[in-house]
């Protein structure tokens, strides 16, 4: 099945990354995404996460962002995940840090796949013991096996 | 002997396995002699939830439906072609709402006696069963469900069975 594990390769994973603003941390992620796929202007898809995260926060809340975006630079939907420690308290007053960001790029024209993905991220990010998880792992590797795993 | 199933439904949600499992009804279909419709449900549930959960904007909200609207017709097409293509017809659903709900009133209005899906998700828990799309519909079907899983058999039993356009390959 066409799934977020198979969309998240573990070279996209970020564990622990050394930038501490949202921003630099979306353009690494993309940084990542170009060197394993081919993505024309990785500079434009960064700017358009962030003009969409400008519009509102896709900070969900239980410590997860899920920025996301569609675009005509992309030829296909990609996945790429950050694990934040210390978390990063940017987000709302009352809203817990975050430390768990899944960034969803693709084009215009899968919007069912965008749909069925950012669902099922949504559902697996609602489940407090895989975030205690995914928190608590060691490297890219066990975080991709944590997320497959879940996924079913 | 009279044939078991004569009004056949399959889902199609624009993935791999539902078109897989749109192959084997049209087979089916061409077989059985039987009637086969394809349903794509725009799952505005899904919409509205990532609206609740603040992962999508009211503006994204309509623009991914508009999008899948899209999506929705260009899938019952592409089966409808198949369809023609093996000269079976194929009518066609665009419906919106909750998934399995849809399903289930087509089937029980439309007295549907087979259901056709493509796979089946690995379940892990009562939660994940409720929330999948595709159990619910296998679970709370008013008919037979035949679950399609993707293998290249499928392909081969469509891939020979003789096609019916002219000029069709």
């Amino acid at each position: 099945m066409d799934g977020i594990g198979k969309r998240l390769l573990p070279e996209c994973i970020l564990i622990d990354p050394k930038e501490r603003e949202m921003e630099l941390i979306i353009g690494k992620m993309v940084e990542h995404m170009a060197m394993v796929k081919t993505i024309a202007n990785p500079a434009l898809v960064v700017h358009a996460v962030l003009k969409r995260e400008a519009l509102c926060s896709t900070d969900v809340g239980f410590g997860c962002a899920i920025p996301h975006a569609h675009t005509s630079l992309l030829d296909t939907t990609l996945i790429a995940a950050a694990r934040i420690s210390p978390p990063l308290d940017i987000s709302e007053t009352g809203k817990t840090p975050i430390s768990l960001i899944f960034l969803m790029v693709g084009p215009e024209d899968q919007a069912g796949l965008h749909l069925k993905l950012l669902s099922k991220l949504a559902r697996l990010l609602h489940d407090s013991e895989f975030r205690d998880k995914l928190n608590s792992a060691r490297d890219a590797k066990e975080f991709h096996k944590l997320v497959c795993l879940k996924e079913g | 002997m009279t044939e078991p199933f004569h009004r056949m439904l399959v889902y199609l949600d624009g993935s791999e396995a539902s078109v897989t499992a749109s192959m084997a009804a049209i087979v089916l279909c061409k077989r059985l002699e039987a009637q086969l419709t394809a349903i794509y449900v725009v799952n505005t549930r899904a919409l509205q939830d990532l609206v609740k959960a603040r992962i999508f904007l009211d503006v994204e909200e309509r623009e991914y439906r508009r999008d899948i609207e899209g999506d929705a017709d260009r899938y019952l097409r592409h089966v409808q072609r198949l369809g023609r293509q093996k000269g079976v017809e194929v009518l066609t659903v665009k419906s919106s709402g909750t998934v399995h709900t849809e399903v289930r009133n087509h089937i029980m209005e439309n007295k549907v006696d087979l259901l056709v899906l493509g796979g089946i998700s690995q379940i892990h828990s009562r939660r994940d069963e409720l929330l999948s799309e595709t159990d619910r519909m296998m679970r709370t079907a008013p008919c037979p469900v035949l679950v399609v899983r993707e293998n290249d058999t499928i392909w081969d039993m469509f891939e020979t069975m003789p096609d019916m356009e002219a000029g069709g390959q």
